[in-house]
């Protein structure tokens, strides 16, 4: 479904990700773990449009997606949640989420059954729907940039750190809804550093260091990698 | 039902206000906050609710002056097709500066209307068989709609009065649409909302057009009232009273426009006592105002309103933006 190829991006002269080849295929989880400063959230930026590689191609059901503007790419069904969140403080919750469903213009049927099925996913935003979401805490946040990023009626999601800053017992119900939303037949991709978590909950997932993917496999085998037990789990494992 | 009283109780207030006035002088000031109202209106759409601060306002004030002048002391057309040709011409305006210029962010975009400015009045003072030069256009008629002349200062109110309640109806509706909303994404996070699909560019193209638009309006009201344009009138200078207005009224606040055009005027006629020293006095308000009310004077509104239905246990959240409530 969506195939990165060999991509090199820079910021300014220093290199941030080096021949980086990964590919996602439909209905599946994928994660990629890697330390701060790894390049993980740049290629969240590179799939999404808001960095161009200098080299190979970001292939999308066949089409490149790196000569697309950002917007376009959003059209063509991949929906992000950005680091950091960012949703729109001064909105309320409802206008946050309809603006998630600003490409789809007319469908105004899918877009009320979206906005239904997105108030059963998260509750709680049903019951703060009037609110401007400035006032939300970080957890309904999260949940919220979630909720706008399924309202585009995506085929792929970006996730980009969904545990950042949340008290592990948020952190597992945001796993659980990444669950329920796969099941739908939505394929995510998430970056985390969170890799426990993050490996637990996905189908396969790739290893970044320094900008250059050093190891892939299920999640479950690299559960059980001792480097990665080492490095990422923070478990020794004596060899 | 309250709510309707207190505006028909509004409606007969600016109905009799320029009857209670006798001197010319008071009437004036009056017509005067109507335009700044226009003004402060054009402004808040573009810094308010795009975020792109603006310095160069009074470059479109004065192209839809110029515009009516020309037209009507050259061409002899009656006032409204005056106001339509200055409305086209700012709306024009727009589109062929905030194609190049919207793509710059932040302060770039401030210098980059500063220079707009300056240009637009070297234009006025040197293109002298169209605008007169330094001498301006005199001679405008007064506004006459259907054989009625606006001739005085009282019935120019009105007319005033009647056109900037329409474009205020445009206006609300505007940004309480869903287009409004995206106006707000747009200004609050901007690549969060092209990740949403949004195509930043146009939306902020297309409020700058409207913006100008409105002001090129105000610009057109303005030659016929005062009979006379010059290139003084708009300088750089102008462009940051516009936006102070927005600042004092509150930026990105629907009634903000009006809450600053009435402090505004006010001000600056009675710092006129002053004499030289009203600058001083004025930056000094400005300052002090700025420093304890950051989100102006619609955000005290909103923060007296937000006090009253938490006495009454009200569930009020609509309005936010205001520091002191988060």
């Amino acid at each position: 479904m969506l195939k990165i190829n060999k991509i090199n991006v820079f910021y300014g002269n220093l290199q941030v990700l080096r021949d980086v080849s990964l590919n996602i295929n439909k209905g599946e989880v994928v994660a990629m773990i890697g330390a701060n400063g790894a390049g993980k959230t740049t290629i969240i930026k590179t799939i999404s449009g808001i960095l161009k590689p200098s080299s190979g191609e970001v292939l999308f059901e066949g089409e490149d997606l790196t000569k697309l503007k950002i917007p376009k790419i959003t059209g063509k069904g991949i929906a992000q949640c950005p680091e950091g969140r960012r949703i729109f403080p001064q909105l309320t919750v409802e206008e946050n989420l309809l603006m998630g469903s600003y490409t789809r213009n007319g469908d105004k049927a899918g877009k009320t059954k979206d906005y239904e099925w997105v108030n059963s996913l998260f509750p709680i935003l049903a019951e703060r729907r009037k609110q401007p979401a400035v006032t939300l805490s970080g957890g309904e946040q999260q949940m919220l940039a979630m909720g706008r990023a399924l309202m585009a009626k995506p085929k792929l999601m970006l996730l980009d750190e969904p545990s950042m800053g949340l008290a592990p017992m948020l952190v597992k119900s945001i796993y659980d809804i990444v669950k329920t939303i796969n099941a739908e037949g939505i394929s995510v991709f998430v970056v985390e550093q969170n890799a426990f978590m993050a490996l637990n909950h996905s189908d396969r997932a790739y290893v970044l260091e320094s900008g250059k993917i050093v190891l892939s496999g299920t999640g479950k085998e690299l559960l059980d990698n001792s480097e990665i037990k080492n490095f990422y789990l923070g478990k020794k494992v004596e060899s | 039902m309250k709510k309707n009283i207190s505006l028909a109780i509004l409606a007969i207030v600016l109905l009799v206000l320029p009857l209670l006035f006798q001197s010319r002088y008071t009437q004036h000031i009056l017509n005067m906050i109507l335009i700044y109202v226009m003004l402060g209106i054009s402004v808040n759409l573009i810094f308010g609710y795009i975020g792109a601060l603006t310095l160069g306002q009074a470059a479109f004030f004065g192209i839809g002056a110029y515009t009516a002048a020309i037209i009507s002391t050259k061409l002899g057309l009656s006032f409204l097709p005056c106001v339509l040709c200055s409305a086209v011409m700012g709306c024009l305006a727009g589109f062929i500066i905030g194609i190049p210029t919207l793509r710059l962010k932040g302060p770039y975009f401030a210098i980059a209307t500063i220079g707009l400015n300056n240009i637009i009045c070297i234009i006025f003072l040197n293109w002298e068989h169209l605008t007169g030069g330094a001498v301006g256009i005199s001679g405008i008629p007064y506004a006459s709609i259907l054989g009625l002349q606006f001739d005085t200062e009282r019935k120019v109110y009105f007319l005033l009065l009647v056109s900037v309640f329409l474009i205020f109806l445009l206006y609300r509706n505007m940004i309480s649409s869903h287009y409004g909303k995206v106006m707000i994404a747009v200004r609050d996070n901007e690549l969060a909302a092209s990740a949403m699909g949004i195509d930043t560019a146009k939306v902020k193209v297309i409020v700058l057009a409207i913006s100008t638009t409105i002001a090129a309006i105000a610009g057109a009201y303005y030659a016929h009232i005062t009979n006379y344009v010059a290139p003084d009138a708009f300088p750089v200078m102008e462009s940051i009273t516009f936006l102070i207005i927005i600042v004092l009224g509150g930026a990105g606040f629907k009634y903000g426009p009006i809450y600053g055009a009435v402090v505004v005027v006010i001000l600056n006629e009675y710092l006129q006592y002053f004499e030289q020293f009203n600058m001083l006095i004025y930056g000094v308000l400005i300052m002090i105002l700025l420093l304890f009310l950051p989100s102006g004077i619609a955000g005290i509104v909103e923060i007296a309103k937000a006090k009253y239905y938490e006495k009454k246990k009200i569930y009020y959240l609509k309005e936010v933006g205001i520091d002191e409530m988060k």
